[in-house]
């Protein structure tokens, strides 16, 4: 067995659990995502693969040893973390050398290594800058390029856009996808854990979705998206979440808030009488002829208008795709496009989506 | 705690193994002197070296006590230089032990120089002896000053 496997790894260091039973699978010459909120574990489970943090309980085999074992410093693992983390004492050329170094590689060898690595993330002619003079962006590439001369099996990257402006997120994004996609080789493993599920479809691996250090769902990234198993991974897995409203059907109306709409086809075989309506914020649109909602808040971000509303007791956000304003307690009509609502049952599970999937 | 209490132990040692009124044996008692309060301050340092840094160079290969030498020591030299500093400056112008624990053979500065107080000697080459005594130290906080500045962690983590 070459892949990374875990079984049942779980880590309690207080109250809480911050893994729980996680187990997974993971090929060589594949991407995975890991999709969560803040605290949700993804950085425990990036350090538990690291071998920084030593697992409860459960284990964890790679190419045929026991990974737990095995110590940090021996796993030929490469990690990016949140931070920013380079070496401040080395200027940018010996940061990326270091683990070349570490390895006694000879000198030749290492510096067209690094130099080749530099130029891969847009480094170039920065060889003997110090860390202290570069900006974020640039000090990510460095610790980038030193988690790639290594060719480690195991590349861990943990949330490593998030604390970069938009601007080289969306770039950095897109060199990640260049990056993955031609200088990977069959033999090691991509691990990348993000908060942002645009992110986690971008990539377009498998994602797994984590939640209080539960597995909750794993799949290709195009499937989370289309059939989120429960209400939790339709929450995490949409940005703007996912609107979640009380609804009941009524032979062939539905009706949530003294809405009634008429029963798309591919929910007649739910038979819960009162359900969970899924609907996804770009699936709600305005419309004159549409049902009223209130203005609570509306925020504008790039060229998009979050509006979060409110009907009685539901409260839905929904975007437009123009830069409008609004004030608040303000009349909006609303459409829905009910051909793309999800109906998750009272337990939450998904009863019925748009696109086949049930797990009922 | 006042030195006074600790004289007597330590002359007793210093006597029973032959170390009285020689180099090595004020070397032995520096050391047990200054070893806490450099240790105090190296902490200090160490701590404020980002965790991060030091599991990356575990990440990269190192093994925990190399990790502290090639990455968490060198960035600590600021603290290296401010413990350095502190035991030079408090070996230097010790007086009390190096006069309670030696005699004739070896004299510290401080000793030789309350030596020469006495009615002979004129007061003002009794001041100029001072002042040549602590050139020294003055020279080494110059050159330090430089280092104490330039090694600081900033761009570890930002």
């Amino acid at each position: 067995m070459m892949n990374l496997v875990a079984e049942n790894l779980s880590y309690k260091p207080d109250e809480q659990f911050h893994l729980n039973e996680v187990s997974f699978n993971f090929k060589k010459g594949n991407i995975y995502t890991i999709l969560g909120r803040t605290l949700s574990g993804k950085t425990t489970l990036l350090k538990t693969i690291a071998g920084l943090l030593t697992p409860d309980s459960g284990a964890m085999r790679f190419e045929d040893k026991d990974f737990l074992k095995v110590p940090v410093w021996e796993r030929n693992i490469a990690m990016v973390y949140q931070q920013f983390i380079n070496y401040p004492h080395l200027n940018v050329f010996e940061n990326v050398a270091f683990p070349l170094k570490q390895r006694k590689v000879d000198d030749k060898e290492i510096s067209d290594v690094v130099l080749n690595s530099l130029k891969s993330v847009g480094l170039e002619g920065y060889e003997n800058r110090k860390i202290q003079e570069l900006s974020g962006g640039q000090q990510q590439r460095v610790s980038l390029a030193r988690s790639l001369v290594k060719n480690a099996k195991i590349l861990l990257l943990d949330e490593p856009l998030v604390n970069l402006d938009y601007k080289l997120r969306e770039q950095l994004r897109e060199e990640f996808k260049n990056i993955f996609s031609q200088g990977l080789s069959e033999e090691s493993i991509v691990i990348f854990s993000t908060t942002d599920p645009r992110e986690a479809m971008e990539l377009n691996g498998e994602v797994i979705v984590l939640d209080e250090g539960k597995v909750l769902q794993v799949g290709p990234a195009k499937e989370i998206f289309e059939n989120p198993k429960t209400l939790k991974v339709a929450e995490i897995s949409n940005d703007p979440p996912m609107n979640i409203l009380q609804a009941n059907m009524d032979s062939n109306k539905i009706k949530f808030e003294g809405i009634e709409v008429d029963v798309p086809n591919h929910l007649n075989n739910v038979k819960d009488k009162n359900f969970n309506l899924g609907i996804r914020a770009s699936n709600i649109e305005l419309s004159d002829n549409g049902f009223e909602f209130e203005v609570e808040l509306a925020e504008i971000s790039g060229s998009e208008t979050l509006l979060h509303l409110k009907r009685g007791n539901a409260k839905i956000i929904t975007s437009i795709e123009e830069v409008m304003n609004f004030n608040i307690h303000d009349k909006v009509k609303l459409n829905f496009n009910i051909d793309k609502v999800y109906a998750f049952n009272e337990e939450g599970i998904l009863a019925s989506s748009p696109f086949g999937g049930s797990y009922v | 705690m006042p030195p006074i209490v600790l004289s007597i132990p330590f002359f007793l040692f210093l006597g029973a193994i032959n170390l009285l009124d020689s180099l090595i044996g004020l070397i032995v008692v520096y050391i047990v002197l200054l070893m806490p309060i450099a240790v105090w301050i190296m902490v200090d340092f160490f701590n404020k070296v980002p965790r991060e840094i030091d599991e990356t160079a575990l990440i990269d290969g190192c093994n925990p006590y190399q990790a502290f030498f090639k990455v968490v020591l060198p960035n600590s030299i600021p603290g290296l230089i401010v413990a350095g500093m502190f035991c030079i400056i408090f070996g230097w112008i010790d007086f009390f032990f190096a006069f309670i624990l030696t005699f004739t053979e070896v004299q510290l500065l401080p000793v030789k120089i309350v030596a020469l107080n006495s009615s002979i000697t004129p007061w003002w080459s009794l001041s100029a002896s001072a002042l040549v005594s602590v050139a020294p130290l003055i020279i080494v906080a110059f050159i330090v000053e430089r280092y104490l500045s330039k090694g600081n962690l900033s761009g570890a983590i930002k």
